[in-house]
């Protein structure tokens, strides 16, 4: 192996180190949510759009709003609200739930960072 | 340049491996959101395993919830009147809740089913409005505990007029237990099974660990991370899982046995442990002990992972747990370690 190689082999190193990176480690912002009603998948939603999505759940309207790489809850028909207070989600492996409703929006990414949440 | 083939040559052989596939089911079941994680192994044996603990978990539920029409509520219903005959399922569940309480101090204590209900902590939609003050106090004098149970074979009676058994603390991780059992004895041999956040993971993800993700109690997304080794139960009881506001104060579900009214001083609190019941109920007993009394009350359940965020966002941690979490995003602003456990 002359220097050529050396060289060669150290630049394939790097770029295939910093592939790796950035395809497979620390991606941490998902880059969808995929929304099922009762178990069924219903629809799944890029997060790079800035929109408020309808979701017809088991007892009525859940109003989902995707803002700026996150989404969350905005209303929904059920009684405690716990859905709406979880807030935002962004991250891949996160769950939002509104069990009343039956609708689950889970996020996901080019590989899921967490296998799953514990909270 | 022989080198460099060779190079290219096992590193297009790498990328063309499949990975393994992942199964995942959802549940509504046990009054909450279950999800089911497989890997590797065949479709079809991972299709079955998911519909038999489908129905395990409905069962479990069934028979367990203390006030409804299964097993459990009709222990509430007997027990003061000459108790009730269970069955050994039932009996071996009350033997182990009895002896975390008893480890714990009773500060997980499942005899106070009665004031669980007071509150409303029952119920799928909690009350808007606390129990009257000298109703709770009334409670408190009559200290019901898992000791007053008398057991006689598989008769279980109480001479104590307050003891009623809500297994609320302890009944997911028993029932995720038995969900690992059922899925290890079909052949199952990599899976994580999440019950409505509570979890308990076995093998691994492929080549690397299952890796954890616990959610920050206050501000969204996720505190910490954590990787499973083989076979363990992460288990969190939080302040912000079931609570109601009133006059803009919040009454959360872990109630204080002492006081009869929701512990204070914490927000969180994780537990790891290979044992999911026992992590379950050490999780709300190390809540109700607060700040200062969890170190001794972990020692005494045989506990040694834990991590504590107290109502200010500082976080307490035993060495071992220190050893294995990862801090996602911002760091907490203060970070307490325990002696050893």
């Amino acid at each position: 192996m002359n220097r050529v190689d050396y060289l060669l082999a150290a630049i394939v190193l790097v770029v295939v180190a910093s592939a790796y990176v950035i395809f497979w480690g620390g991606y941490l912002r998902g880059d969808y949510a995929v929304i099922k009603v009762a178990g069924k998948e219903y629809e799944t939603v890029a997060l790079s759009q800035n929109i408020e999505l309808k979701v017809e759940g088991a007892l009525g309207l859940s109003i989902l709003q995707i803002d700026d790489g996150r989404i969350r809850f905005d209303h929904s028909p059920c009684q405690a609200k716990q859905c709406i207070h979880s807030g935002w989600a962004e991250k891949t492996g996160e769950v939002l739930a509104c069990l009343p409703n039956r609708v689950t929006v889970a996020i996901e990414g080019m590989e899921s960072h967490f296998d799953s949440i514990n909270f | 340049m022989k080198t460099l083939i060779t190079f290219f040559a096992l590193f297009f052989l790498f990328s063309c491996s499949q990975p393994e596939p992942l199964y995942k089911r959802q549940l509504y079941t046990f009054g909450t959101l279950v999800e089911l994680t497989v890997y590797g192994g065949e479709r079809q044996l991972a299709e079955q395993a998911f519909d038999k603990v489908a129905l395990q978990l409905e069962e479990m539920h069934e028979q367990w919830h203390p006030w409804q029409s299964g097993e459990l509520a009709q222990l509430n219903r007997g027990i003061k009147d000459g108790g009730v005959e269970v069955s050994a399922s039932l009996l071996a569940m009350l033997k182990q809740a009895g002896e975390l309480s008893a480890s714990s101090g009773g500060l997980f204590n499942p005899a106070i089913g009665q004031l669980v209900r007071l509150w409303g902590f029952d119920k799928e939609v909690a009350s808007e409005v606390p129990p009257p003050e000298a109703w709770i106090n009334t409670y408190i004098e009559n200290n019901p505990r898992m000791v007053d149970l008398k057991y006689d074979g598989n008769k279980v009676s109480t001479e104590s007029r307050t003891v009623a058994i809500d297994l609320g603390a302890f009944a997911k991780g028993y029932a995720v237990d038995r969900v690992v059992e059922e899925l290890q004895g079909m052949g199952i041999t990599n899976a994580i099974v999440n019950a409505g956040g509570d979890l308990r993971a076995f093998g691994k993800h492929g080549e690397r660990p299952w890796r954890v993700g616990v959610r920050n109690p206050r501000a969204k997304g996720v505190l910490a991370s954590i990787e499973i080794n083989g076979n363990e139960s992460v288990f969190t009881s939080g302040d912000y899982e079931r609570f109601f506001l009133y006059k803009r104060k919040r009454y959360h579900h872990i109630l204080d046995p002492r006081t009869g009214y929701p512990a204070t001083g914490v927000s969180s609190v994780t537990v790891i442990h290979d044992n999911a019941a026992t992590a379950d109920a050490a999780a709300t007993a190390l809540f109700v002990a607060g700040p200062k009394q969890w170190p001794a009350v972990a020692r005494s359940m045989g506990v040694s992972e834990v991590m504590m965020v107290d109502d200010k966002g500082e976080v307490y941690m035993s060495p071992t747990m220190e050893a294995r979490v990862k801090f996602e995003g911002e760091p907490p602003k203060a970070i307490w370690i325990s002696p050893a456990l």
